[in-house]
């Protein structure tokens, strides 16, 4: 631990030497008389500090939360002799917040102490938190001794669930059992046709009544459930934000649910975040692959880079082919809108949710500011419309809707979808 | 400490002495609210140097309470730094604020009997040359062990 003096310290010497010296001066003993009681501090004080000797452990080395949650960073102090009063303080990194960051208690010799700080987790995003400072006054407070703690507690804050109560259905489907019914016929639960019965038909698939109304044997037939890929495309070239969100802070809460709600129905589902620096998970199913995309994804954020990029850089394996691509991204950098009509004419299965970046910009005043605002709106919709011209569904989400709301077009925009190659 | 000020202090500097002790006063608070640690210090400082004035200008006979507001003062500089420290946010443990006013009475009545003590030293022995300069030596003693304690902890 490091010694730092006290503010009084010094004041008090100042003052005791300013009395002592005042008292001879002016030979007033009372000044000596009100000089006493600072110097018995000073004395007492100094003389009976030792530096302590304290150990700090922290509870645990990882948690996992979500947003709004309130977690507790735990550590335990054991000090080697008894220390009348030692003040424990935490910083919390920006995202959590910290309602009593500071602790004072009392050490017994060899006794060790748990302190706790409830720590609410304000945003997603993954923090390295626990860090305290220690700081152990002397006896009389003259000497303070202080000992910082760097943090050591991994906090990965996931994004809070949304409500998805229904998704928009991919085009196409796999060999794997899923959710979707699909149109080929083959085994499943849902009825499809009765046929006549062939050789090598399996006894149960024999629909006994319509056999014995036509005398003749028939079977029924049935749509298979298949599952899908999906792949959750990230734009993360740019962020539009006002302070208290922003568009990736919009993306990545609805790519968290999209992938939750995806993974549920048994699809597998993948990550693609394009951007300044280009992150993928590959497609996958399982509650693993949950915990794979949440993590990734709290890890998105914008690095700032000019480089040209376009989806050649993409590893082909995380876009698998018939992979539903869904593209979150405000449509503000010419490279993702590049990478989309690319996208498209490869033949994907594309649907753009378009989260909007004019709730967290403040309209410009004036006349030339209104012209402005309205020549950029007149850019979007433009773009919006170019996209549909191409076949790919583009839904505008503002903060005035929900992720469901998003999706409840997106679908119906795509009842009929057919990939076709343009 | 305001009060006693007044009462000592007479002549022609009475009434800036007065303004003095109560500008320190209202410093006092002001550091506190302001959480201006060291600013509590130098508040009492000027409290001190407002009563050393009044004394000066009094002249006159020894005040015996000098003893009572050398406690007052530790008193008002220990509870002001105690209360800038209260002021951050901080969950303390019970039985920590009992100890520590407990440690502030006990060292004000502790302060307030040496400086009686050295009050009465000091009518008991003649005053003059020898008796100043052991206090110079006395003095200057203090403050070599000050900061050699001060430079050892």
């Amino acid at each position: 631990m490091t010694s730092v003096p006290a503010a009084k310290l010094r004041g008090y010497a100042l003052l005791l030497a300013a009395l002592v010296w005042g008292a001879i001066a002016l030979h007033r003993p009372e000044l000596v008389a009100l000089a006493a009681p600072f110097g018995l501090l000073l004395a007492v004080g100094l003389a009976a500090t030792v530096p302590p000797s304290v150990a700090i452990e922290p509870g645990e080395d990882e948690v996992r939360a979500i947003e709004g949650d309130e977690i507790a960073l735990a550590a335990t102090l054991t000090s080697a002799e008894p220390l009348g009063r030692i003040t424990v303080e935490t910083h919390a990194p920006p995202g959590l917040r910290v309602a009593v960051p500071a602790r004072v208690l009392r050490l017994e010799a060899e006794d060790p102490a748990d302190v706790t700080f409830d720590v609410e987790c304000g945003r997603w995003g993954g923090y390295l938190a626990g860090g305290m400072t220690l700081r152990a006054p002397g006896p009389l407070g003259l000497i303070a001794f202080e000992q910082a703690v760097p943090a050591g507690v991994r906090v990965r804050v996931y994004p809070r669930p949304e409500e998805v109560r229904a998704l928009p259905k991919p085009a196409a489907t796999h060999a794997g059992a899923g959710n979707y019914v699909t149109r080929i016929r083959g085994e499943g639960l849902e009825f499809a046709d009765l046929r006549p019965h062939v050789p090598g038909d399996r006894l149960r698939q024999v629909n006994w009544r319509v056999s014995a109304r036509r005398n003749r044997l028939h079977v029924n037939e049935y749509h298979p459930e298949r599952n899908a890929d999906v792949v959750l495309f990230l734009d993360s070239f740019t962020d539009t934000g006002d302070g208290t969100g922003g568009t990736i802070d919009l993306t990545v809460r609805a790519a968290a649910a999209l992938a939750r709600a995806y993974l549920r129905t048994r699809d597998r589902v993948g990550i693609v975040g394009f951007g300044g620096v280009l992150r993928w998970v590959l497609p996958s199913a399982g509650m693993t692959q949950t915990y794979r995309i949440l993590d990734s994804l709290i890890d998105t954020q914008v690095v700032a880079s000019y480089a040209w990029r376009d989806v050649a850089v993409i590893p082909a394996r995380t876009l698998p082919p018939n992979a539903l691509v869904l593209a979150l991204s405000p449509l503000s950098d010419a490279r993702m809108r590049t990478a989309l009509v690319d996208l498209r004419a490869r033949g994907v299965d594309l649907a753009v949710i378009d989260v909007s970046p004019l709730p967290f910009v403040t309209r410009p005043r004036g006349d030339l500011g209104d012209l402005a605002w309205r020549v950029w709106r007149l850019q979007r919709e433009q773009l919006a419309s170019e996209y549909r011209a191409m076949g790919v569904p583009v839904v505008e989400w503002g903060d005035d809707r929900t992720v469901d709301e998003v999706l409840a077009q997106i679908r119906e925009v795509r009842r009929y979808a057919r990939t076709v190659r343009i | 400490m305001a009060a006693h000020t007044e009462t000592v202090a007479s002549g022609n500097g009475r009434s800036a002495v007065v303004v003095a002790a109560a500008i320190a006063g209202i410093a006092l608070a002001g550091a506190v609210l302001a959480r201006w640690e060291a600013g509590v210090v130098w508040s009492v400082a000027l409290a001190a140097a407002a009563y050393a004035a009044a004394l000066a200008l009094a002249g006159g006979p020894t005040d015996q309470g000098a003893p009572l507001v050398a406690a007052g003062l530790v008193v008002a500089a220990e509870v002001g730094q105690w209360a800038v420290e209260l002021a951050r946010p901080a969950a303390v443990d019970r039985g920590i604020a009992p100890r520590r006013a407990a440690s502030i009475l006990l060292l004000a009545a502790a302060g307030a009997a040496v400086g009686s003590a050295l009050l009465l030293v000091s009518h008991a022995a003649a005053g003059g040359l020898v008796l100043t300069a052991a206090g110079l030596v006395a003095a200057a003693a203090a403050m070599v062990l000050v900061t050699r304690l001060a430079r050892s902890a």
